[in-house]
């Protein structure tokens, strides 16, 4: 199993704005015919897709056929985010005053590198999407609401029809990303969220003072919203069907399935620190490690959340991490602290270790969404790790 | 009270209702935690003497073939043995 997904899908990527270039033509071309050359580009793309899963049938039975449908999958998430960018994209031209100063959509749309000064120069535009959010606004300018409202609507519900229509929900699901971060972070900077960190950089222009913090920490909760749905289609519901059906102990090494680039993004997310939690009673009878010497863990910043959101409460920190009821009463929940997780070998679990339990799924990500990975923990020194009581 | 680190698992008696039992490490994978699973005295005295002899039962409880015995009903997500 070594094809390299990572390397396929920026083929297909590349492809994918071949075909666009193809149509420079077009941009000088408005309306339908500007919505007709992107639409063969997503047909093209869409070909591509049905081929791809073909060839991986062909060459290499069930197993091509499901590491393709994979690639395929993820293929089509980040194509239905890439659409549906343009789908806004539409709505804020016909919003703008003086559009033709954004150049044309399909650019906007497809070649968001080519454009991120642009997005500096629709920071007005983008103000008018945040006054849908705003009460003040539609208290004062109700009318002028309702008719954004409607303009995105329409310009974004289309491209779901069409994705539900023909029963792509990978596509679907990558719109769903960006149209619901939208929601949040507004269009261009959804935009920009998608092209990373160079994104980010532009938006913080874009803001000033406080607010460009909170905009750019806006923008990488919807990074890490695009990646949840790009990770939750990396494996396909087959392979992982496959792998869970491999005995505990036999299962392969996540490198065999995963592409490189997921497993990097994926253990990025602990760069800043790993969690785990324990009972103070289990802690001090066994010590942080299960008995492979291994520990599931999570990423700081997710821990942490999970903490804010129980607010101390002991019963809620039970529902919140499903443990029985009354476990926390007269046994502290624990937080285990490892600053530098990557010193202890970190990885994406394989489910080979003695914590997986049958909720274990391969990829890093457990049934609640949250990302997980394994250390080392056994080998840990003293000085590797906290322990701090949480209530 | 006995804690076998070697077997992963404990000897107790409850405080308030003086039920024996014996306890093993578990993780959900968001946490750690036991769970009890009551024994006679006899049981308790025989395993406290000789932990080895646990191991049957401890391999029971491991497996969720002694679930009529847990003195906490599991939570939404329950653990496997650690």
């Amino acid at each position: 199993m070594g094809i390299d997904i990572g390397g396929t899908l920026n083929s297909a990527r590349n492809w994918v704005g071949e075909r666009l270039d193809d149509v420079e033509g077009a941009k000088d071309w408005v309306g339908g015919k500007i919505d007709g050359a992107v639409h063969s580009a997503e047909d093209g793309i869409d070909g591509f897709r049905q081929d791809l899963v073909q060839f991986g049938e062909e060459h290499g039975g069930i197993v091509g056929k499901t590491l393709a449908q994979g690639v395929s999958n993820t293929i089509g998430a980040s194509e239905g985010a890439t659409l549906a960018v343009y789908d806004m994209g539409k709505g804020v031209v016909q919003l703008a005053d003086g559009a033709g100063k954004l150049a044309n959509p399909l650019e906007w749309a497809t070649h968001g590198d080519r454009n991120l000064q642009r997005v500096e120069n629709v920071g007005r535009v983008a103000q008018t999407l945040d006054n849908l959010t705003s009460p003040v606004a539609w208290a004062t300018n109700p009318g002028g609401n309702v008719e954004t409202a409607k303009a995105l609507w329409n310009g974004v519900t289309a491209g779901y029809q069409d994705a539900a229509k023909d029963g792509d929900w990978s596509k679907f699901s990558g719109r769903l990303v960006v149209d619901v971060g939208s929601l949040f972070i507004g269009a261009g900077e959804a935009n920009a969220a998608i092209k990373g960190t160079e994104g980010a950089s532009v938006l913080g222009r874009l803001g000033e003072g406080g607010e460009a913090v909170n905009t750019l920490d806006k923008v990488v909760d919807g990074t890490r919203a695009l990646e949840t749905v790009r990770a939750a289609d990396a494996i396909s519901p087959a392979l992982k069907g496959e792998i869970l059906a491999i005995p505990k102990g036999a299962r392969p090494n996540p490198a065999e399935y995963l592409s490189p680039s997921y497993i990097s993004d994926h253990l990025a997310q602990f760069d800043a620190g790993a969690t785990k939690f324990t009972t103070q009673a289990t802690l001090d009878k066994y010590g942080i490690a299960q008995r492979d010497g291994t520990a599931f863990v999570m990423p700081k910043g997710e821990a942490d959340a999970l903490l804010a959101s129980a607010h101390g409460d002991p019963a809620l920190l039970e529902k919140a991490l499903g443990l029985p009821a009354g476990t926390l009463e007269n046994n502290p929940l624990v937080r285990v602290d490892i600053p530098n997780p990557r010193d202890a070998n970190l990885r994406v679990p394989s489910g080979n270790e003695a914590g997986a339990n049958d909720q274990w799924l391969p990829g890093g990500k457990l049934p609640t969404g949250n990302s997980e990975a394994v250390v080392d923990a056994g080998s840990l020194p003293e000085s590797g790790y906290s322990t701090t009581p949480v209530h | 009270m006995l804690v076998s680190r070697e077997f992963r698992f404990s000897l107790g008696e409850e405080e308030e209702s003086g039920r024996y039992y014996v306890s093993i490490p578990v993780s959900n994978g968001l946490a750690d935690y036991e769970e009890y699973y009551e024994i006679d005295r006899t049981a308790f005295e025989r395993y406290r003497v000789d932990p080895a002899a646990a191991l049957p039962f401890v391999d029971r409880c491991r497996n969720r073939e002694a679930d009529e015995l847990l003195i906490v009903p599991p939570g939404s997500n329950r653990g496997t043995a650690l």
